[in-house]
């Protein structure tokens, strides 16, 4: 579903590169949690994928769509939300959602019941014919998060997707990653809350300083680093400790 | 002193982006080829401007003398800085003051409102010594050369100019205090603080007509033979205006003796009392109608969402209607981009056809006098050129997103159809504000229908090419960082090229139109617009199958 191979991006002006050499596979079906710590390239990888940034070097393959070559079939697999996701203050939310069925082509029909379901499971349905201005953060990320599955995507991006949601529509934006995985759809997201992404993930991969230091199920991670009780907390810090002291 | 004078230098900072362009230029050192033609594009255009008012000042200078009064020149220059400053004033302050989103930023901190106030007025002040730079400069320069002035002269216009903004800008905070403590009662904040903003800027439009007429109504020869006898008369003439630029004028005039020293004194006195009325009033009311601006109603109340989603639209048309609702629903925008489709119709239709500020003639009563159909419809079809670059909408659309242009650049559309539907939303706009000028000023000057109903049609589609143009302008270079939507319509170099390009396309076949009516051959401008026209679209279709796609996917952010 998602193929990155060989994948790199330098800032201009920056004395190292945001990611270098990237290779990463996720398969349909899978929720991958893409995490790391500040600064490591979890963002430019994403931005990278759905077409914000283009790779200095390597291809970027979404649904079998080279992202460079055919990024209008590669954007329509995708659903994106930024980790801080601004949406238009001056469309009311019902305007925005019409707009994305639009871009997407979603019929009236499924529109309508989709944009029910999901208003609806996040309790957004007495706000939607108000501008997004008066909506909290949280009801902005809960409207982006709509906006996103409204077409259905073969793949679900999300950069940080918890931050700004309250525990309930956290746990059931969780549920949710779940059932669109379960339908053979993909999810990739990138979080620090680890205890978040060895609930949910079927993978994770962990990117420090640019580049992909491991990836696997949480069970592969312990075996390679020969630490069978080890938590996704503790194998983190110890493998971008190491990172660090050797890249240093 | 020093926590404004801090807050000042950041303000000033984020105004004019110099540290953004200090990253840009000299440590990431890209687009360096940018400051390089903007200077070579601006100097002579510049340049030009400047010898026309050193060759305007020295001719007012020179009738002046006519009538022992040269110091008329400085009224003149006085008058007009200071009213180009009040006219603006209200768009600065309003923009800076309300719909600025660093207020939510500089709220919270440890400063008093006067502080805050103090150090955006200042900002703002600042920014309007480049134009009065133009406006006052020259004429003071002129008079002091021609007079061999002595040094107290020179001092004393470092003075005057220093302050010449002063008074001019409380006036329009003090109006827009007042302005948005009204409208922040209103549920519908918005929409009345556009209303509000454009009637007072007709306000202070009517009140120059009003003065003008007022004294039009006089016996024009008894009233000369007045103002002539009197030492000041002209001078005094001109002080119906905006009496301060009077003082201004006499304390320069007569720097070196007690009369200029009380003018001088009273011009400073005058604009340091409105400074304590408005740092009094600051206090009071100005977090009050920030904060109250910044309360968000909701309507709440569960909606039957199956009863309200819309319908299908082809993506071009939901392209183009989020455009004409971004840009409709944002004051700091309509403010600034529709205010030229209000101002022409009034000018067309104010009683005897006032003529615009600066002595020129209104275009309209040109149009009037050519009385030959072809020149009305060429000139109709060129309004809706020069219009499409006035409302700033196609040549600022990019910029206008800021930071939410990551949403259109994730979606499944080709930057030709965001192009195409962003050009039918911008000229939506266009072609309703350009028809209400046109039908107003066709019915107070009798132009003929079908001249103007042919000049429509020539219009929309040229001015739908010149959108294209300006489109792929601000695809190229677009301004993404800004903290106030104004910045991003006015401080957009964009809007500029934009204007400057309209102004040399109707320049270029406005002279073309008068060769082909010296030739006899008038009935030929209908065509040399829409070859006009037809090139331009086929250089917007080559630029955006050729380079856009590259600008789009290479944007940054």
């Amino acid at each position: 579903m998602l193929k990155l191979v060989n994948v790199s991006k330098r800032y201009s002006g920056a004395d190292r590169p945001a990611v270098q050499g990237l290779n990463l596979e996720v398969r349909p079906g899978e929720i991958f949690g893409f995490l790391g710590p500040n600064g490591a390239g979890k963002t430019t990888t994403i931005k990278m994928i759905v077409g914000l940034l283009k790779q200095d070097q390597g291809t970027i393959t979404v649904n079998g769509f080279d992202t460079l070559r055919n990024p209008l079939e590669a954007k329509r697999s995708i659903g994106f939300v930024p980790d801080n996701p601004a949406i238009y203050e001056k469309l009311t939310g019902l305007e925005y959602l019409n707009f994305i069925a639009d871009a997407y082509g979603v019929s009236l029909d499924q529109r309508k019941q989709r944009i029910s379901y999901y208003l609806e499971m996040f309790g957004l349905a007495g706000a939607v014919g108000d501008l997004v201005q008066s909506y909290s953060h949280g009801m902005q990320q809960k409207l982006a998060l709509t906006g996103a599955l409204l077409h259905d995507p073969a793949l679900f991006i999300l950069d940080e997707p918890m931050v700004g949601l309250d525990p309930k529509a956290a746990h059931m934006f969780k549920e949710l990653m779940r059932e669109h995985a379960d339908k053979g759809r993909t999810v990739f997201f990138s979080t620090h809350i680890l205890e978040v992404a060895e609930r949910l993930c079927d993978r994770v991969g962990i990117i420090h300083n640019g580049r992909l230091i491991a990836c696997g199920t949480l069970q592969e991670l312990r075996d390679s680093r020969k630490a069978e009780d080890s938590t996704l907390e503790k194998l983190f810090l110890e493998l971008t400790a190491e990172e660090g002291e050797s890249g240093d | 002193m020093t926590r404004v004078w801090s807050l000042y230098k950041t303000l000033l900072n984020v105004q004019y982006s110099w540290s953004a362009a200090k990253y840009t230029y000299l440590k990431k050192r890209q687009r360096l080829w940018e400051p390089v033609v903007i200077v070579l594009g601006l100097s002579p255009a510049i340049a030009m401007l400047v010898a026309g008012i050193v060759w305007f000042s020295d001719a007012a200078y020179r009738t002046g003398m006519m009538f022992a009064q040269p110091h008329m020149l400085l009224a003149l220059a006085a008058l007009a800085g200071q009213v180009m400053t009040l006219f603006f004033g209200v768009f600065y302050v309003l923009s800076s003051f309300y719909f600025s989103s660093d207020l939510s930023l500089l709220i919270p901190l440890p400063y008093k409102p006067r502080e805050v106030l103090a150090a955006k007025l200042l900002t703002i002040m600042t920014g309007q010594y480049i134009p009065l730079l133009l406006a006052y400069v020259p004429a003071v320069v002129v008079y002091g050369v021609k007079s061999q002035a002595a040094l107290s002269y020179w001092l004393c216009s470092v003075i005057v100019f220093v302050c010449l903004p002063v008074l001019p800008l409380i006036i329009a905070t003090v109006l827009s205090i007042a302005l948005m403590r009204v409208v922040n009662l209103s549920r519908r904040k918005d929409l009345w603080a556009v209303v509000g903003g454009m009637a007072l800027t007709l306000l202070f439009i009517g009140l120059q007509f009003y003065l003008q007429y007022r004294v039009g109504d006089a016996d024009p020869q008894e009233l000369l033979a007045q103002l002539l006898q009197r030492a000041d008369g002209l001078v005094e003439s001109l002080g119906l205006y905006f009496p301060p630029s009077v003082w201004a004028a006499k304390a320069l005039a007569y720097s070196s003796s007690p009369l200029g020293w009380w003018n001088l004194l009273l011009f400073l006195a005058v604009a340091a009392a409105a400074g304590v009325v408005l740092i009094a009033l600051a206090d009071r009311v100005f977090y009050q109608g920030v904060i109250s601006g910044m309360e968000r109603g909701r309507r709440g109340g569960a909606v039957k969402v199956e009863m309200v989603v819309g319908r299908e639209r082809p993506v071009y048309w939901s392209l183009a209607l989020m455009e004409i609702r971004l840009f409709m629903r944002t004051p700091g925008f309509v403010l600034n981009g529709l205010i030229g489709y209000i101002l022409f119709p009034l000018l067309a239709i104010v009683p005897n056809v006032a003529p615009l500020p600066g002595g020129q003639d209104n275009p309209f009563i040109l149009l009037g006098q050519a009385a030959n159909p072809h020149v009305i419809m060429g000139g109709v079809a060129l309004f809706f050129v020069v219009m499409s670059a006035m409302s700033m909408v196609p040549s600022t659309t990019f910029s206008r997103e800021g930071r939410y242009l990551w949403f259109p650049r994730t979606l499944p559309l080709s930057i030709e159809a965001i192009a195409a539907g962003r050009i039918l939303g911008a000229q939506v706009i266009n072609v309703c504000g350009s028809l209400l000028s046109v039908i107003a000023a066709s019915a107070v000057f009798r132009f003929p229908w079908p001249a103007v109903l042919g000049g429509s049609v020539l219009g929309v589609l040229f001015s739908t090419s010149f959108a294209g143009l300006l489109v792929i302008l601000d695809l190229a270079r677009p301004m993404l960082q800004w903290t106030n939507p104004i910045k991003a319509v006015k401080s957009n170099l964009n809007s500029l090229f934009a204007m400057i390009g309209a102004a040399a396309l109707c320049f270029a076949l406005g002279w073309g139109m008068y060769r082909l009516v010296r030739a006899g051959l008038d009935y030929l401008i209908a065509l040399e617009l829409l070859l006009a026209a037809l090139l331009c679209w086929a250089l917007y279709r080559f630029l955006v199958t050729m380079f856009a796609p590259r600008y789009w996917r290479e944007m940054e952010g």
